[in-house]
Formats: structure tokens, C-alpha cells, sequence
């Protein structure tokens, strides 16, 4: 067996799980985020890249469907007893056997929430499970309901995201030593995912935009990477993992000589930080965030060149993305309460002249100052 | 701009996409799938874990729509000319975005196929996609259309599957030298990904299930790995290289300390059974042939209870969450093998009575008259 949290914690998410059910007047939750499934038993797979799906009753009970392949790694990763295999086969209809598996924990006929919004439920396979359940049970979109509680993360949780932390920390130390002129940016990359895999860590759930020249344009991965140039801008903008929990950074490093306007676009962006850190706190909004790092911007005169987002809460999460909900952006009504993680980036994009700069790191909500859990260079690095 | 095709290879594929459009009565494709977006045009981005769309028209005209994000992006490194973009806020339905793009190219009561199959596609924006396009269009499954046409593989792309498979081997390597008792195999994974970085290609559609002991029989990533044993172990490495995105996979088994005599068996058998797999592996052949082949091998044997009912899968251009490109190797898959295809085969036999874990696999373009192997699992029992 290999829990990364105690039976007593799985049980209390499971617990409140239920109750939140009852009080949504749902009987159940068809679950087909592998984020939930982590959350609520532990279970650890790649596999919901194929058809799965668990189905927690609001009595409790609780069981999963899934394929051959995974009937061994659900057994030795999850507190789960219940696990029901489903076999390939050309014209296989899986969905068939999710509501064979529902029906046994008295699904039929009643009111049961999905989570429709899950990377592993594709359009088709939804299609799939729609026709299955048609005149078996009621459907409604339940998305939120275990996403919300993964939002205020547990002690035990928060170790992981402190640990995550430090190792993010230690990469951005590769990243400030290597990147100097003439280095190959995969070389970089390589040194920064290894020093995290050495520290126990997971490969992160997204691929990391990294890039020196014209490519620290670009906000996502890309394939194929340049080298560090004499006078170069390098984007990094990277998370470290421990039993998937993330911990995201952001920040440049300048080869040569900077230019003044990029001494001045990395001050506006510490202030920026500084601001938005300063502001997160219980009882702000998550729209209020954002809210603080545009005035920033406004004051410092790169509000035309800032982003109409500025981060994005951090927990457990699976590829294709580390990216949880709730966004930064304005009017976001989220309360923000302690034991919320949130990864805050001040970006700066001057499309006319082609430079940019940023800045971000991630931190716990607390009762009072937040406490970020890595830690962005406060002074501009320069190689 | 930084395009790994030549432009008239983008206007090939997007012909040959047409062609096929127009053959099954369709007016336009609705692209979600990353893994067609690039073939199609080179746009290469994880953004499809928000919402994005790609249209191209039986006429052969291509639009995107995206997020602000992607808008340099998608500029950089695709031939795309017409993008795009919808704009986050409170409530954003972009679906609308993306029929608005649709109705200037002229889809208004036309005949679209959708790639459903899609994982930036939930089921959640499937439901907004469908709503927003009741009464605007017809629309119909067609995820096939792209994935078909992507099975086979021209010149430029092989080149990047041998690249993808020399550095499959060279991870290998650090895996054969490293895995020693007592071994981290945290360090062991960091130093593999260290060797594929620094050779230029990219961290893999999907995470590795590597594993000592007990986590040895898991198929599956996991989190948080336990060390080779200083004594005897069994430790499981499956991964894969990918260069431009293009993946080849490898699987084997080091084993450490004293060889169990039955590992040797299963060894045995696992080759034995990958041999007759890629005896098969050629044109003219269906990919259930290829799975008849091994699997009559190890129904002899006493290691049939073991096996997994498929053993691989095509590999090409992926995209997160997994580097499996579809067509399973499994008992009657009627796809025939044609030159170009490339197809990643695995033989584990995973025994949960005795905690017994053997495997091998490895990666092969299939060419006119049989297979080549791109990268090379060891053919002799390792015993470090």
C-alpha cells in the first residue's frame, strides 16, 4: 500500500463530500476527475486517460470502475474496496457497466450529480454515459462540488505544498546558474526536472514555457528550444510537484546588460507581487487580487502592457494542466479563507518592442500574512 | 517563426484532410484535438487545456479560436492566418466565439464533423458546444478523420520518430547502468529525463510508470517512489522519448541481486512473444494479427494468466495526458498495417500471485516488407 494521507483524512473528505451531497439534495456523485478520485481515496493513475469512473452514494458507499490495467495499482494506491474491471474490446460500451456498477449502490431513479468537466470525459465519452444513464437516473452538472472542498487544503496537505515549494526553490537555482550565454535552454529544462525528480518529486502535471529570444513570447510549451543568446531575456515559468501537489514560479533572468526599461518593468512587477501578497488575505474576493495588481500596474504606467489574469489557485493535479480554479480576474466572487494556495504571476508583455517581464510565486493563505512557500529573485538576475 | 514541416507539407496533409472531408459528404471539420492542430498546421500549444477550436473548411480555409494567450503562439509556430480570440471573463460562453467564426466562413445550415474524442473537449464544453450550434449546423462525429490520416507517417516524420528512438536508448542506458540494489529510482527517472532534455527533446505526453518491488506490477505513473531494494528486486521501467512531440516507447525489467529462476522463464517468454508480435508487424497484416501472434506463444505457456488483454497501441505527435495514439493492439482489430505506421508493442506479464512482474516492448516503424525497430529494448536478461 502506498497512502500519502491517513485513512482517518480520507474518510473526513469522503464525509464531507456526502454532506455537502445532502445539502445539494444530490444522492450521488458520478466522479471523473482524476483530481477528485486523489482526493477522496488516494488513487493514483495515469489511466483516466481511458474510460473510468467511481461513484461515491451519499450513504458512503463508494466504488470504482476502471480497465485491467489499472485493477492493480487502484487496489496497492487507494483506500478502495470496491473496484469493478471493464474489458476492451472492438464496439466495448463501458458505460454500459458504469450504471451496472451505480445500480448495485442504488443509483436507479434517483438525482445524481456528474462532474461533466473532466479531461479524461471527453465530449464522446460523455455522449456515451448520457445514453447510458437515459431513464436510469437524473443527471446534473456537479463540477464544482468536489473542487470546492479540495480548495482549503488540510494540514497534512499543506506539507506536500511546502515541500513542493522547496523543490521549485531549488530548480530556480539551476535556472538563476545556467542560463548564461551559449546554453542550450533543453540543457536547462533537463537540470531543473532532474533536480526535482532527485528531491522525490513528480514530473508536474503541465509542460513548462521556457525560452530565451523570441520564444520568451510564448506563454505555453512549445517544442524545440533555442540557446541563450549574449543579450538575451529568459522567460521561466515552471512548478515543482510532491505527491502532486504544485508549487508554481515565474521570472526572467537577463543575459548582458539590462536595458533600463527592463530595470523598470522588473521593479512595477515586484510591486505588483508585493501588492497582490500583501492583499491576500480572509475575507478579500478573488477578484480583489486581481483587482490590486492592475492598480499597481496602473501606478507604475504598464497597465496597457499587463494581462487580464494574473494566476490561479494551486493543489493536487493531473496533466494536462496544473491550473485549478478559481482564475484571477476581475469580478471573481470566490471568498478567499486560510488554507487556500494560490500561484500569483505579474506578467508584463510589450507587444510593440517585444520585451517582457515577470514575476510570480505561490503562497498559503494563513489568518494573517500569507506565507509564500517558494521565492521569486526580489532583485532583477542578471548573467 | 519555428515550423518542424515544410509549408507544402502542411498544404499535403491539409489537402489530404479535404479530401477526406468532402468524401464523407461533410462541408468542414471542427478540430479539438491538439494532436490534429499540429499535424494540420504546426500549432503547437498546451492551451487546450482551456477552450479552443479549430476550423477547416472542405474548401480548404483554416481558422483558430483561441485565448489571448495563444495569440503569439499560435502566430509562431503554425502556418494559421486567421485567429481568433475569446476573451476570459465571468460567465464566457466562447462557444458563441467560435460559432461567430464559423458563420464568416460561411457553416450557417451546413454539415460540420466534430472531434469529439477530444480531451480539451469535456463533457462540459461539449454541452455549451452543442447548445450553441442547435439550429446553427449539423453536426456529426468524426474524430477518425485526422487520427486515420496521422497513422501514416511521411519521410519528415520518421526522421523525428528515429531522433525520438535514439534518445529512448540513451535513457535506457542510464536506466541499465544505474538500477543497481539500493538504487534511488527517483534519481534514476530525473537522470533519464536529464538525458532526453539535454538531447533536445521534450518531457513526454505522459508520466512514466517506473517501479521497484512491489510498485513493479503498476502500468501506471505514480507518485512517490520507493528505492531498489539492497537485497534482491525486480524494477520496472516503461517510458518513452518524444522529439517535435513525437513519441517512441520502451519497456523492460532490471532485475537485481539474486535472479529468481522464474523471472528467467518469464523473460524467456516475454521475448519469445515480442519476437512473434513483430514478425507479424507488416504490411497486409491486421493489428488483431499482431496480437493472435504473441498471444499464441504465451497460451502455452504457463504465463497466460498473466498477461493483459492488449499489447500496444500506434504512437505518433501527442500531446498531454497520454503519448497512446488509439488503435490497441487486441484480439480482432481489423485496422490493416500499412508502411509508415509506427506501433509501440509490450509483453507484461504481471503476476500478482507470486508479485512477479516481467515486460518488453519497444517501438517499430512498419516498412514495405517488415519492421524497423527505432529503439532497442535489451534482448538479454538484465541482472545488475
Amino acid at each position: 500500500m502506498a497512502l500519502h494521507f491517513s485513512r482517518d483524512e480520507f474518510k473526513r473528505r469522503q464525509r464531507n463530500a456526502c454532506r455537502e451531497m445532502a445539502r445539494q439534495g444530490l444522492d450521488g456523485l458520478l466522479i471523473f476527475r482524476q483530481e477528485s478520485m486523489y482526493y477522496l481515496t488516494g488513487y493514483d493513475t495515469s489511466g483516466y486517460s481511458m474510460f473510468q469512473g467511481m461513484y461515491l452514494a451519499q450513504d458512503g458507499r463508494i466504488a470504482l470502475l476502471t480497465r485491467t490495467a489499472d485493477r492493480i495499482q487502484s487496489r496497492m494506491t487507494s483506500v478502495l474496496k470496491d473496484i469493478r474491471i471493464w474489458y476492451d474490446r472492438d464496439g466495448a460500451n463501458p458505460a454500459l457497466d458504469l450504471r451496472d456498477m451505480m445500480a448495485d449502490l442504488g443509483a436507479g431513479g434517483k438525482r445524481v450529480g456528474v462532474e461533466y468537466h473532466a479531461y479524461g470525459f471527453t465530449a464522446q465519452r460523455g455522449k456515451l454515459v448520457d445514453a447510458a444513464l437515459e431513464g436510469f437516473c437524473r443527471t446534473e452538472d456537479a463540477t464544482d462540488l468536489v473542487r470546492l472542498l479540495r480548495l482549503v487544503k488540510s494540514p497534512a496537505e499543506l506539507k506536500y505544498v511546502r515541500r513542493a515549494g522547496a523543490l521549485s526553490d531549488a530548480a530556480l537555482d539551476v535556472a538563476n546558474r545556467m542560463c548564461v550565454p551559449g546554453q542550450h535552454i533543453g540543457a536547462i529544462y533537463g537540470e531543473m526536472m532532474n533536480v526535482i525528480m532527485r528531491g522525490d518529486g513528480d514530473p508536474t502535471a503541465s509542460r513548462w514555457p521556457m525560452g530565451a529570444g523570441k520564444e520568451a513570447l510564448m506563454v505555453r510549451y512549445h517544442t524545440g528550444h533555442g540557446k541563450v543568446g549574449r543579450d538575451d531575456n529568459c522567460v521561466f515559468e515552471f512548478a515543482a510537484a510532491y505527491r502532486h501537489y504544485h508549487a508554481a514560479l515565474m521570472h526572467n533572468v537577463i543575459t548582458g546588460k539590462p536595458t533600463q526599461r527592463q530595470k523598470d518593468m522588473y521593479k512595477a512587477c515586484k510591486d505588483a507581487l508585493a501588492a497582490c501578497e500583501d492583499a491576500l488575505r480572509p475575507g478579500k474576493t478573488v477578484g480583489d487580487i486581481f483587482d490590486t495588481h492592475a492598480k499597481s500596474f496602473t501606478r507604475s504606467g504598464f497597465k496597457k502592457q499587463s494581462l487580464a489574469a494574473c494566476g490561479y489557485t494551486l493543489g493536487a493535479s493531473y496533466p494536462p494542466s496544473w491550473m485549478d480554479w478559481p482564475m484571477f480576474w476581475t469580478g471573481n466572487p470566490q471568498v478567499i479563507e486560510p488554507g487556500m494556495v494560490f500561484f500569483m504571476h505579474m506578467i508584463l508583455l510589450d507587444a510593440r518592442t517585444g520585451v517582457s517581464m515577470s514575476l510570480g510565486e505561490t503562497a498559503i493563505v494563513t489568518k494573517g500574512r500569507c506565507e509564500p512557500v517558494n521565492h521569486a529573485p526580489r532583485s532583477l538576475v542578471v548573467n | 517563426m519555428a515550423l518542424h514541416f515544410t509549408r507544402a507539407e502542411f498544404t499535403r496533409r491539409q489537402k489530404a484532410a479535404c479530401r477526406e472531408i468532402r468524401r464523407r459528404g461533410l462541408d468542414g471539420l471542427l478540430c479539438f484535438r491538439q494532436e490534429s492542430m499540429y499535424w494540420l498546421t504546426g500549432y503547437d500549444t498546451n492551451g487546450f487545456s482551456l477552450f479552443q477550436g479549430m476550423y477547416l473548411g472542405a474548401d480548404g480555409r483554416i481558422a483558430l479560436c483561441t485565448r489571448a494567450a495563444d495569440r503569439l503562439q499560435s502566430k509562431y509556430t503554425s502556418v494559421i492566418k486567421d485567429v481568433r480570440i475569446w476573451i476570459d471573463r465571468e460567465g464566457a460562453t466562447p462557444a458563441h466565439d467560435l460559432r461567430d467564426m464559423l458563420e464568416s466562413y460561411g457553416c450557417r445550415g451546413k454539415r460540420l464533423g466534430v472531434e469529439y474524442d477530444a480531451y480539451g473537449l469535456t463533457g462540459a464544453r461539449a454541452k455549451m458546444v452543442d447548445a450553441a450550434f442547435e439550429g446553427f449546423c449539423r453536426t456529426e462525429e468524426a474524430t477518425d478523420i485526422i487520427r486515420l490520416l496521422r497513422m501514416v507517417k511521411s519521410p519528415a516524420e520518421l526522421v523525428y520518430v528515429r531522433k525520438a528512438g535514439t534518445l529512448a536508448d540513451d535513457a535506457r542506458d542510464v536506466a541499465v547502468r544505474d538500477c543497481v540494489p539500493g538504487a534511488s529510482i527517483a534519481h534514476i527517472y530525473g537522470d533519464m529525463l536529464g538525458a532526453i532534455m539535454a538531447g533536445d527533446g521534450d518531457p513526454t505526453a505522459a508520466r512514466w510508470p517506473i517501479g521497484a518491488g512491489q510498485e513493479a506490477l503498476f502500468v501506471r505513473y505514480h507518485t512517490g517512489h520507493k528505492p531498489v531494494s539492497t537485497r534482491n528486486d525486480q524494477s520496472t521501467f516503461e517510458f518513452a522519448a518524444s522529439y517535435r512531440h513525437y513519441h517512441t516507447v520502451m519497456m523492460f525489467v532490471v532485475l537485481t541481486g539474486k535472479v529468481d529462476p522464474r523471472h528467467r522463464g518469464m523473460f524467456q517468454a516475454a521475448r519469445d512473444a515480442l519476437d512473434a508480435a513483430e514478425g507479424d508487424l507488416r504490411p497486409g497484416k491486421t493489428v488483431g494479427d499482431v496480437f493472435d501472434a504473441q498471444a499464441k506463444v504465451l497460451k502455452g505457456s504457463r504465463y497466460a494468466r498473466t498477461t493483459l488483454p492488449a499489447c500496444g497501441y500506434t504512437v505518433g505527435a501527442n500531446f498531454p495526458p497520454t503519448w497512446m495514439d488509439g488503435c490497441f493492439i487486441h484480439a480482432g482489430n481489423p485496422q490493416v498495417l500499412e508502411p509508415g505506421m509506427v506501433f509501440f508493442k509490450q509483453i507484461m506479464l504481471l503476476d500478482d500471485r507470486t508479485g512477479l512482474s516481467m515486460s518488453l516492448g519497444e517501438t517499430s516503424v512498419v516498412t514495405a516488407r517488415g519492421c524497423e525497430q527505432v529503439c532497442h529494448a535489451p534482448r538479454e536478461l538484465i541482472a545488475n
